[in-house]
């Protein structure tokens, strides 16, 4: 190859290299800011990042703060959704745990990122196989065989009795 | 080679540009890409895995529309049809990580020389726009007050099975392009004639 050509082929490699290593460096951000919330401690944003976790209220009232650990804790139970098992605990279970007694409706808010992030059901709906279910990114979503699936949601933050 | 052809060779051609025949194409790659993403779910459990399909769709749309902005136009028509179209499970901001796929498609494909039928380029092209995709969806979570735990959760794994797939995905619409470009009528579409 002549070193005209070498050139040529020179400066077509080195836009490839840039943006393989832009990419590269997303990737390896990303993986820093996963280690960041990774850690108990919540370093990120000085604190901002405490561990992902579900509030469960009534009436405005905190009754109690489930983390992961303490919602594997509970009676587990699964149901079957388009093929796939949804494994975690009931959501009249949990309410149950957290003493939310008599209830006339239950708001369930998510982070609102991937669905529309709200869910009202009435006590009845409440208790007729509404489920928890533990996803894959280590969050827990709201599901039923007896909701549509644009009514799930994902990513839970709070659940109010109300 | 008259200077006319020579002329129109040297520069590219623009969104402007667009025939009926380009717009119906785009049209179509939307429709696809968000009726693959509803109707084939492959039960994997791996972040990104659908992206094999519309990556390599967005591959193929973007090398037969050999016309720049033709990527941002894809990526809002697709974003629109993912928004509007009524499943009703999406978030707000949906529409933005489609945008943010073209315009990360647009924008390699210009910075990066060479055609979409070049393997590594495509490769290139297809791991950026997908996790470029994967970024709109982060800063739509950070404008969305979404909490930190929530959203950074998982981010590095999701990050990483997305360049994958999103490699895939260009190097299987590479393929594609190169054996759609054999006909004829695809090829001068390509060409802008």
């Amino acid at each position: 190859m002549t070193e005209p050509a070498r050139e040529v082929t020179r400066r077509r490699r080195w836009p490839l290299l840039v943006v393989a290593v832009a990419i590269a460096a997303v990737v390896g951000g990303a993986w820093l800011l996963q280690s960041m919330v990774s850690n108990d401690s919540g370093a990120a944003g000085g604190g901002a990042a405490a561990p992902y976790s579900i509030k469960v209220t009534k009436g405005g009232e905190v009754l109690k703060v489930y983390d992961l650990a303490a919602l594997h804790a509970l009676p587990q139970s699964a149901v079957m959704i388009d093929g796939k098992e949804q494994n975690g605990p009931s959501l009249p279970v949990l309410l149950r745990d957290a003493g939310a007694g008599r209830y006339d409706s239950v708001v369930v808010r998510g982070a609102g990122l991937r669905d529309l992030g709200k869910l009202t059901l009435t006590a009845a709906r409440a208790r007729k196989r509404v489920q928890l279910d533990f996803s894959d990114r280590g969050t827990v979503k709201v599901c039923g065989p007896d909701l549509n699936h644009a009514e799930w949601v994902r990513d839970v933050v709070s659940i109010d009795a109300r | 080679m008259s200077s006319r052809s020579t002329l129109a060779e040297a520069e590219p051609a623009y969104i402007w540009s667009l025939d009926l025949r380009d717009l119906m194409l785009i049209a179509l790659v939307a429709a696809l890409c968000i009726v693959g993403k509803l109707v084939l779910r492959v039960p994997l459990h791996v972040p990104g895995h659908s992206g094999v399909l519309w990556v390599g769709l967005f591959v193929i749309c973007r090398g037969l529309v050999d016309k720049r902005g033709t990527g941002i136009l894809l990526g809002l028509v697709t974003g629109v049809l993912a928004q509007f179209a009524g499943f009703g499970d999406v978030g707000p901001l949906e529409w933005t990580k489609w945008l943010a796929a073209g315009a990360v498609l647009e924008l390699l494909v210009i910075v990066v020389p060479g055609d979409l039928r070049n393997l590594p380029k495509a490769m290139l092209v297809g791991a950026g726009l997908h996790v470029g995709k994967l970024a709109a969806l982060v800063l739509a979570g950070i404008i969305l007050r979404v909490p930190w735990a929530i959203l950074f959760l998982g981010l590095g794994y999701s990050a990483t099975t997305h360049v994958i797939f999103g490699a895939v995905g260009g190097l299987l619409g590479a393929l594609a392009l190169r054996e759609l470009r054999k006909v004829p009528a695809l090829d001068a579409q390509a060409r802008g004639r």
